[in-house]
């Protein structure tokens, strides 16, 4: 008995840690399959892609990319580019992933934004299963992730207004993103630092190559500007 | 519009994106083996990328003809201005969009 309510509770524990996220994830779900719809993919392809891919700023991307018929090559750079934080995420949740074993392909498979923040910002519940809690997390974003995915194609079945400008959805999001971050670092020199290399990388690479350019660029300027970056404490961003 | 299958797309964006998420675990064995400019980078790359990708969402403004940008620029101010008032990405996002949608379909 005393396993299973150490379980629920866990469960519950994970639940109100994930609250603040949900009402962000499952319209954003919804909104990516909408526009993925309505740029041409199948509801099938929809579907496979969140469950998959699992990566809300790639499939939204990829859409926009698609629709350009980017050559495989420049997109798997792409993508590559535009997911690469993530390789920094694994850095900070070793110990943590450590406490599930057993579920660690599914937490490694599962990684993203909003769960690289809540597991490296607060602490863990007293009280619950450590490695059960680390699993709930994902899984919670996770079934948010999908379930929106499936709403947003179901719905798309019955929009008919005109939905011309719908995938400025994205640019907004991205946007909002910005400026959420612009709040947790006190230093703004990153941001420029990638504004002004992704308009240069335009100009001189053009739009296929340019996010490739601006991540090479800013990466040489973040590591120059080191002591003008780094000199203080902020509060600490999600990645 | 998208025109035919993109199951490779998926295919290859789904490996990627595993492998990245796959490659601190299988290079570096625990926290303590990561290079301080590595955590530095990790750190402060992100906000830079997607400011990036701001831009590059935002490439296509063209500002020669007429209204020079202008349904774009007025629809990223208002996303600002509505986050930096409220904090609530599902307003900011959807008011945002809906006023671009009514500008591009309206003017």
């Amino acid at each position: 008995m005393a396993e299973k309510n150490i379980t629920a509770y866990t469960f519950a524990k994970a639940l109100k840690t994930m609250l603040p996220i949900v009402p962000g994830a499952f319209p954003t779900a919804v909104a990516y399959a909408l526009v993925a719809r309505n740029a041409g993919m199948l509801p099938q392809e929809v579907v496979l892609s969140s469950l998959f891919v699992f990566a809300g700023s790639v499939q939204f991307i990829s859409i926009e990319l698609m629709r350009q018929g980017i050559g495989y090559v420049s997109f798997a750079l792409t993508v590559f580019l535009l997911h690469a934080r993530h390789m920094f995420f694994g850095v900070s949740v070793f110990d943590k992933f450590n406490k599930a074993p057993k579920a660690k392909p599914f937490l490694i498979f599962s990684l993203t934004d909003e769960s690289y923040a809540i597991m490296t910002s607060g602490e863990t519940p007293d009280n619950v299963n450590e490695g059960l809690y680390y699993i709930f997390i994902p899984v919670i974003m996770y079934v948010t992730w999908n379930t929106g995915t499936l709403l947003g194609v179901l719905a798309s079945e019955f929009i008919t207004f005109n939905t011309a400008g719908m995938d400025f959805a994205l640019t907004a999001m991205f946007i909002v993103i910005v400026v959420e971050q612009l709040k947790s670092y006190r230093s703004k020199l990153p941001f420029i630092i990638g504004g002004l290399s992704a308009a240069a990388a335009l100009v001189v690479l053009g739009p296929q190559s340019m996010l490739l350019g601006c991540c090479a660029m800013s990466v040489v300027l973040i590591v120059a500007l080191r002591k003008h970056i780094d000199t203080d404490m902020e509060t600490e961003g999600a990645a | 519009m998208i025109e035919g299958s993109v199951l490779p797309y998926i295919l290859v964006s789904a490996c990627i994106c595993f492998l990245v998420r796959l490659t601190p675990f299988v290079i570096w064995k625990d926290e303590g083996s990561v290079p301080g400019v590595v955590r530095y980078v990790g750190k402060y790359l992100p906000p830079a990328i997607i400011t990036g990708i701001v831009v590059y969402c935002l490439k296509g403004i063209n500002f020669a003809v007429f209204p020079y940008g202008a349904k774009e620029l007025s629809a990223v101010a208002l996303v600002v201005i509505l986050h930096l008032w409220k904090s609530n990405t599902l307003l900011s996002v959807f008011a945002g969009t809906a006023f671009y949608m009514v500008l591009v379909q309206g003017f």
